[in-house]
């Protein structure tokens, strides 16, 4: 089904919501789970505007006062709560300050609509005070949640919120995407669709931002250094990464698709690499370390990306992962 | 737009005005205010999205037009400027605010106005009236009570219910709770509005803002739109509502008593204070004994006592008409406090029914206002 919700791909979860904004039957919770960067906020951001669209027939138009301050996060209505820093959890101050303005009717739109970003991440006793807030909902107020690993959100809060799960984006409509709405040239987009793995938000931010793809270029730098270093090299990149806790966890997403592409390799599975350019570097580490070990390191890094969403100690968790990688 | 004003008028109007902002606001544009001219004055206004003011200054219009520029900002400017008068000139292509004053010039960035939220206009078609005096008393007497922070929002606001020509306002904490009624200048007739709640910040400060001349507040309640106006001489406070049902107060308020002593308020409020030094490190439990003489002719006697483990004690007596049986209980001291703190009569009654009931706070000779404190368990 057409829609022309600014939202690029996840077709069904888009035509589910605006089918229930047309008949009627918007829920009061809903959680948006999906890899990191694959469009979660920006399809919370868009359903928020169909809340509250004032026109008449297509909702969200994209024209009116509420749908264009909504697309900017500049609505009186949407309160957009997210870590105040990267790497950070929304905490219980930020839950209880939602839930005083949630006691109030709208300022001005239809709904009270609430964003919170990667709330798998918040505390338990943070995500225990929103429980309050999804049981018993103020009558004009719509939450949204969003989370890459909803494992570890409260089961009290999953059983009460509707679950739409988003995935990763074909590469092709992400290449398709890059060219036709951000004008990037067909080589640039195919490399970045291929590097994002699917993730449109990582391919636009990577298109925009140089520093994004400088980034990628020195982690993968350092993983393939680290492998031939002797030990105290490994724990000296470990503590630099723990510093930099912003950056950390695009680092480890980079080291992940890193290793499935190995592994795929190793394998001789035909799927596509994510990392076009490191042919060489990912054949000759698929010949030396076989399925087993880029295995093992795939799921190391999987296992330290959830560790840090729970809040332990970044060079301790990277210190491990560092060691449990193969040597070369 | 191009507006000439007095500075001591901007300086007072962005007093008044930037009271509605919030240190880290939740939009950037709301740590800005709006200024904008309506007819042959300046209209300065502000919102955190759960409380609006808006102000009205006398002004020159040169040319009509609005501009929003950060409040901090501006406000900063103004407060150094010379008492004469500010010409402001508005470029609309780079959205800079430019101010003359004195020989000195200042330029402000501002944002695109209609991205601001709609600060509505008041209705005056069913405004209800009331003495400002009056309004601000109530107030004061009630607001106090709210709950600061609580899960149960409603109690972090005060409730408001319009009947015949009587206003009621009520507050209450789980502690607490303070009633209020007053008269409405005009009645309302027969409009009957739904009883409200309104948060207790925006009525801390509308009371703020009242002052001495204004006569009458007007109260609005423009339909469905979860909001409540006030209007007062030369500003607007506009308030969201809380969502809610309000409990039922009256069910907690005692009917009778077994104690009752009336005393000079000044007296029980310097007995409090001076147990409070020591009651501060015990949670603020003071003990209240109140005996009667026994005599008709003789007046009873009152011990407020405050102790502090560490630093001591301090008991303070007071003479007072006791009438009933002799009773001795404990409160949180700030309480009664709070509530000495807002009754102006010189006397003040304090009725009890037994160390574990709440006590009823009322001024001497009014039956307007009521105050119910509840005792704190002790261990004996």
């Amino acid at each position: 089904m057409e829609t022309d919700w600014p939202v690029i791909g996840h077709e069904w979860a888009v035509a589910h919501l605006a089918r229930a904004l047309r008949n009627g039957r918007v829920r009061h919770a809903y959680l948006l789970s999906g890899p990191r960067q694959v469009g979660k906020t920006t399809l919370a951001r868009a359903f928020a505007a169909a809340l509250n669209c004032t026109d008449a027939e297509t909702r969200p138009c994209g024209q009116c006062r509420a749908c264009t301050l909504t697309l900017k996060s500049a609505h009186p209505d949407l309160m957009l709560v997210a870590p105040e820093r990267e790497g950070g959890a929304i905490k219980i101050d930020q839950v209880r300050a939602l839930q005083q303005t949630l006691s109030l009717r709208p300022y001005e739109a239809r709904y009270r609509v609430a964003i919170l970003r990667r709330f798998d991440q918040a505390r338990p006793v943070a995500q225990d005070a929103l429980l309050k807030t999804l049981e018993e909902p103020a009558p004009n107020a719509v939450l949204i949640l969003t989370a890459d690993a909803p494992d570890r959100l409260l089961p009290t809060i999953l059983s009460r919120c509707q679950v739409l799960n988003l995935r990763l984006l074909p590469l092709a409509q992400v290449q398709q995407a890059l060219e036709a709405r951000f004008g990037a040239p067909p080589e640039q987009a195919r490399r970045l669709a291929h590097l994002s793995g699917g993730r449109i938000g990582w391919a636009i931010r990577a298109l925009e931002d140089p520093a994004v793809l400088e980034l990628r270029e020195s982690a993968l730098a350092a993983l393939l250094e680290a492998l031939g270093a002797p030990l105290r090299a490994r724990f000296a990149l470990a503590e630099q990464l723990a510093r930099e806790k912003g950056a950390l966890a695009d680092v480890l997403d980079t080291w992940q698709g890193f290793w499935r592409d190995v592994l795929l390799a190793a394998a001789e599975n035909p799927a596509p690499l994510s990392n076009v350019d490191l042919q060489a570097d990912v054949s000759a580490l698929a010949r030396r370390v076989g399925v087993v070990g880029a295995e093992a390191a795939l799921r190391a890094t999987r296992r330290t990306l959830d560790y840090l969403g729970r809040n332990v100690n970044a060079r301790l968790a990277l210190e491990v992962l560092l060691l449990d990688y193969p040597t070369l | 737009m191009r507006v000439s004003v007095l500075q001591e008028n901007l300086q007072k109007g962005l007093n008044v005005v930037s009271r509605a902002i919030h240190s880290r606001p939740t939009l950037p544009i709301l740590a800005n205010v709006m200024i904008s001219t309506d007819d042959d004055r300046l209209r300065l206004a502000a919102t955190n999205l759960e409380l609006g003011i808006t102000a009205w200054i006398g002004a020159q219009v040169g040319e009509p037009g609005s501009i929003t520029v950060p409040a901090r900002t501006l406000q900063e400017l103004v407060n150094t400027l010379p008492p004469e008068r500010v010409d402001m000139d508005l470029d609309v292509r780079t959205r800079t605010l430019h101010l003359h004053c004195g020989g000195r010039e200042a330029n402000i960035k501002g944002m695109d106005p209609s991205e601001y939220p709609v600060v509505p206009s008041f209705d005056a078609d069913r405004a209800i009236a009331m003495d400002a005096r009056v309004f601000k008393e109530m107030i004061d007497q009630v607001v106090f009570a709210a709950a600061r922070e609580d899960n149960r929002p409603v109690l972090t606001g005060v409730y408001m219910r319009f009947e015949g020509d009587v206003l009621t306002m009520a507050a209450a904490d789980g502690y607490r709770l303070s009633v209020r009624t007053g008269p409405l200048a005009l009645g309302i007739g027969d409009y009957a509005p739904d009883p409200i709640i309104v948060p207790a910040r925006t009525l801390t400060e509308l009371g703020r803002i009242i002052s001495d001349e204004d006569d009458e507040v007007q109260i609005a309640l423009p339909n469905e739109r979860g909001q409540v106006m006030f209007r007062l001489n030369s500003a607007e406070v506009v308030s969201q509502l809380i969502e809610g049902t309000f409990p039922d107060y009256n069910s907690i308020i005692p009917r009778d008593y077994q104690t009752m002593m009336l005393a000079y308020t000044d007296d029980l409020l310097a007995a409090c204070r001076s147990s409070e030094v020591f009651a501060k490190d015990s949670a603020n439990t003071a003990r209240v004994l109140i005996e009667p003489s026994g005599a008709p002719d003789i007046p009873g006697r009152v011990i407020v006592a405050g102790q502090s483990q560490e630093k001591g004690d301090a008991q303070a007596p007071l003479d007072a008409s006791i009438e009933g049986e002799t009773v001795e209980v404990s409160f949180n001291i700030r309480y009664l406090i709070e509530v000495l703190n807002v009754i102006r009569e010189d006397q003040v009654v304090l009725e009890m029914s037994g160390p574990t009931s709440p006590g009823v706070v009322r001024p001497a000779g009014r039956d307007d206002f009521v105050h119910v404190i509840m005792p704190m368990a002790t261990g004996h």
